[in-house]
């Protein structure tokens, strides 16, 4: 309920607040948007495997969305201009393996 | 102040998280769609920048126009008889050369690109390409045509017909679909030498198969209006070898 009620929040305030990414950020957001996708799905997993853990779940979202979007930053300095790839395809592999125990779990199939 | 482990902390927190993720996300799609927005208000200006140009270019050729006009007043207006036989010498040099508008019997052989029907074909396919319009204008020139103009570009000597990106270029000028080659000649012997040839052949298949538009029109006078670019030439020089 509380969860909902929140999601609809961050989805107004987006919306309504209309803020603008500064052109150095926009790289990163994408990055930490995935990082994020990827907790909350892994923590959907976790809710139907009974080892949710809210601690895990708050601090695995932070770390991850933090680090994603440092990990690119720090490789366009590097001159590693393809990082954002790398963080593409682990969170992209992570979240359809999360959305795949979730539909064994779901659909016993 | 709430305690950390207490069951509020545990019931707002992950709640908290979820509302910054759909915040995120909200937000990144709207820079993301802000973003194209950049690139296509970029686009309309590099096309204004197109436009301006195309535009004062027009504005020069009317000039040139005028011009010329005005030489071949003051070329009239002096009339000694070598003058006079010198300027219907020209006359004549002016009408083979493209620099006359002319009129006279003839076919339009008109082209145009496929609709955008389905996407399996290729962008190349259900388009007019250079090289088609280059066979049609030869087909036509082997079928006895005096004059030709795509689109109204009068072809001359030094005409190119090219592709310029996803446009044709006749005359370094862009032209588009649908492409209208208008040719003076005998109707009927250029009409069936025409028809007769391979690329109308093929077009006639690339009509059924690809959608590309294809017709041939016999109007009873064909305007072939003149070249209007310029024909200065800087290095090739009359020889005098007869």
């Amino acid at each position: 309920m509380l969860v909902v009620l929140s999601l609809l929040v961050g989805i107004g305030l987006g919306v309504g607040l209309h803020p603008v990414v500064p052109p150095s950020w926009a790289p990163y957001l994408p990055m930490a948007v995935m990082a994020a996708l990827d907790s909350v799905f892994g923590g959907l997993r976790a809710r139907f495997e009974g080892t949710f853990n809210d601690r895990v779940f708050v601090i695995s979202f932070l770390s991850n969305a933090i680090l994603a979007a440092l990990l690119v930053w720090a490789g366009t300095r590097l001159g590693v201009q393809e990082m954002e790839i790398a963080v593409v395809v682990v969170f992209g592999v992570r979240i359809f393996q999360n959305l795949a125990a979730i539909r064994r779990i779901l659909f016993h199939a | 102040m709430i305690k950390r482990n207490s069951p509020t902390a545990r019931a707002i927190a992950p709640a908290l998280v979820v509302g910054l993720l759909a915040f995120l996300l909200t937000v990144d799609l709207s820079a993301q769609n802000s973003a194209s927005k950049l690139n296509a208000t970029r686009r309309s200006e590099l096309a204004a920048i197109v436009a301006e140009r195309q535009k004062s270019t027009a504005a020069l050729e009317s000039r040139l126009a005028q011009l010329r006009a005005q030489v071949a007043a003051i070329a009239a207006s002096a009339g000694s008889a070598t003058l006079r036989n010198l300027q219907e010498a020209m006359a004549g040099i002016e009408a083979a050369s493209g620099s006359t508008a002319v009129s006279g019997p003839g076919i339009v052989v008109r082209l145009a690109d496929a609709g955008p029907t389905d996407q399996s074909t290729k962008q190349s396919d259900s388009r007019i390409q250079d090289v088609d319009l280059q066979q049609v204008v030869n087909a036509l020139w082997d079928a006895g045509a005096e004059a030709i103009a795509i689109n109204g570009q009068r072809l001359v000597s030094t005409s190119a017909i090219r592709n310029a990106g996803s446009a044709v270029l006749v005359n370094f000028r862009v032209l588009t679909s649908p492409y209208l080659v208008e040719a003076i000649g005998d109707q009927s012997a250029m009409r069936a030498s025409f028809e007769a040839s391979t690329i109308a052949h093929r077009f006639k298949t690339w009509e059924q198969v690809y959608g590309l538009g294809f017709s041939i029109e016999q109007p009873s006078t064909v305007q072939v209006s003149a070249y209007t670019g310029s024909v200065r030439f800087r290095y090739a020089q009359i020889q005098n070898a007869r």
